[in-house]
C-alpha cells in the first residue's frame, strides 16, 4: 500500500509540477520528494502517530531536501518544494467540511451535532495545511 | 578600487531593470527574501552603494543609493501566476551578472526569458492537471471509477478555467465555474449510474486549483517578517478557497442531491 501511495503521490506531483511550469530537468526531484514526503507521513500513520504531526514530519522531509536542492542547484527550494508537497493536502477532510457546513446550514434547525462535525473537519483541515507550509518553510528559516 | 558615483539616469536604468526583475520573481511565485536577495546583489554589482527594498502586496517600491545620489521607483506588482522556470531562471541570472555588465544587457535579457517563459502548452498543463487529480482520487483510495471521473471531470474544469482565463475574466470567477463544472460532471456521473459514491471523485478533482503557492509563501514571508506581503498572499489563497467552495455548494445545491 505505500508503494501504491507512493507512486501516485509522485503522479500528482508531478501535475501540479507541470501546472507550476517547473524545468523539466527538476522534476526528478519533485517525484522523489512527493515519494519521500507522502510514504514518511503514510508509514506514521500507519503506525498511529496523528495526521497533524505525521504531516508535519512528512512536510519537513520535503523542506530539507528543498534546502539540499538549493544549497547544490543555486536555486530556491520553492522550485521543488511546493509541487512536492501539494499530495499532502487534505482533500478529503476539505470535502467532508464543506458537506458538513452544507448541511448545518440548510438543516431547518440548529443541529449542534452538525456543528461540532464542520467544526472538527475544518480545524482538522486547517491544521494540516498549517503543518503542510510550516514543514516546507522550517528547514529554510533555520538561517537568518 | 573606490567605486563611481552613478548618475541619476544611470540610477534609473538600474531601478528600472531591478524592478522588473523583481515583480517577475514575486508574479512567478517568489517569496520577499529571495527577491531581496536577488535584487541586493544585482544592483551592487551594477555598482550601487545600497539599496532598500520594499514589497507591498500590490507594489515593489525600491531606493538606490549611490554616493550623494539616489534615486526611488514603483512598479505594480501583477496576479500571481506560478511560474518555476522564470524564477529559476532570474535567480540564476541576479547570481551569474559579471562585473562590467549593464543594466542593458540584464534588461535585454530579461526581456528574452519574459517572451520564452512556457515550457509546457496549455493543453500539457491541462492534461497534467487531470492526472494529477487523478492521482488524488488514487491516493484517497478510490476505485477506477472514481479515478477516471476525476480525471474527466478536471480535464473539463481545467480546460474552461484555462478558456476563462485567457478571455481575460476575474481569476476568481474563472476558479468558482471551474469548481462548479467539476461538480456537476461528478453529480451526472453518480445520476448516470455510473459512480456508486460521488465523494472521492468530487474531492479530487477540485484539487487542482488548490492555492499551493500562496500557501507555502504566505508562511515564509509572515515567519521572516515580511506580515504584510505574506498575509496579502494568505488572504488571497483563502478566497481561492472560499471561491472553489462557493463552486461546489452551487453545483451540489442544482445538481447533487444524491451526493
Amino acid at each position: 500500500m505505500i508503494l501504491y501511495d507512493a507512486f501516485f503521490a509522485a503522479l500528482a506531483a508531478l501535475g501540479f509540477a507541470i501546472i507550476f511550469n517547473v524545468p523539466k530537468k527538476f522534476l526528478i526531484f519533485v517525484a522523489i520528494g512527493a515519494i519521500i514526503g507522502f510514504s514518511a507521513k503514510s508509514l506514521l500513520v500507519h503506525n498511529g502517530i496523528g495526521v497533524e504531526l505525521s504531516t508535519l514530519l512528512g512536510a519537513i522531509l520535503v523542506g530539507t531536501m528543498g534546502k539540499i536542492f538549493s544549497t547544490i542547484f543555486q536555486k530556491p527550494h520553492q522550485i521543488i518544494t511546493i509541487a512536492s508537497v501539494i499530495p499532502m493536502v487534505p482533500g478529503t477532510f476539505a470535502f467532508k467540511t464543506i458537506i458538513s457546513l452544507l448541511d448545518f446550514v440548510s438543516s431547518p434547525i440548529p443541529s449542534y451535532e452538525l456543528l461540532a462535525q464542520t467544526t472538527f473537519y475544518a480545524a482538522k483541515t486547517g491544521f494540516i495545511l498549517a503543518a503542510i507550509a510550516f514543514g516546507v518553510a522550517a528547514p529554510a528559516l533555520l538561517k537568518k | 578600487m573606490e567605486k563611481m558615483e552613478l548618475s541619476r539616469d544611470e540610477l534609473k536604468k538600474i531601478a528600472d531593470t531591478s524592478l522588473l526583475i523583481g515583480k517577475t520573481m514575486l508574479e512567478s511565485g517568489a517569496e520577499v527574501c529571495i527577491v531581496d536577495e536577488s535584487l541586493s546583489r544585482l544592483v551592487r554589482i551594477f555598482g550601487c552603494d545600497k539599496v532598500n527594498l520594499s514589497v507591498l502586496p500590490q507594489t515593489i517600491s525600491m531606493t538606490l543609493v549611490s554616493k550623494n545620489e539616489f534615486r526611488t521607483k514603483i512598479m505594480h506588482i501583477g496576479a500571481l501566476s506560478p511560474n518555476m522556470q522564470m524564477l529559476s531562471e532570474l535567480y540564476t541570472l541576479s547570481k551569474n551578472v559579471c562585473t562590467g555588465c549593464g543594466p542593458a544587457d540584464v534588461l535585454q535579457h530579461t526581456n528574452d526569458l519574459l517572451s520564452h517563459n512556457q515550457q509546457y502548452t496549455p493543453l500539457h498543463k491541462i492534461f497534467a492537471a487531470a492526472v494529477a487529480c487523478a492521482g488524488f482520487a488514487a491516493l484517497f483510495h478510490g476505485s477506477y471509477k472514481d479515478i477516471g471521473a476525476a480525471f474527466i471531470a478536471t480535464f473539463l474544469a481545467a480546460s474552461l478555467k484555462k478558456l476563462l482565463d485567457y478571455k481575460g475574466f476575474n481569476p476568481l470567477f474563472s476558479i468558482t465555474v471551474a469548481s462548479f463544472l467539476a461538480t456537476i460532471c461528478i453529480s451526472l456521473f453518480l445520476s448516470g449510474g455510473l459512480l456508486e459514491d460521488s465523494k472521492i471523485a468530487l474531492a479530487s478533482s477540485v484539487l487542482f486549483l488548490v492555492p499551493g503557492v500562496q500557501l507555502i509563501n504566505t508562511f515564509e514571508d509572515i515567519i521572516k517578517g515580511h506580515y504584510l506581503s505574506g498575509l496579502a498572499r494568505g488572504l488571497h489563497g483563502l478566497l481561492i478557497s472560499f471561491a472553489i467552495v462557493f463552486g461546489i455548494a452551487v453545483g451540489l445545491k442544482i445538481f447533487g442531491s444524491g451526493v
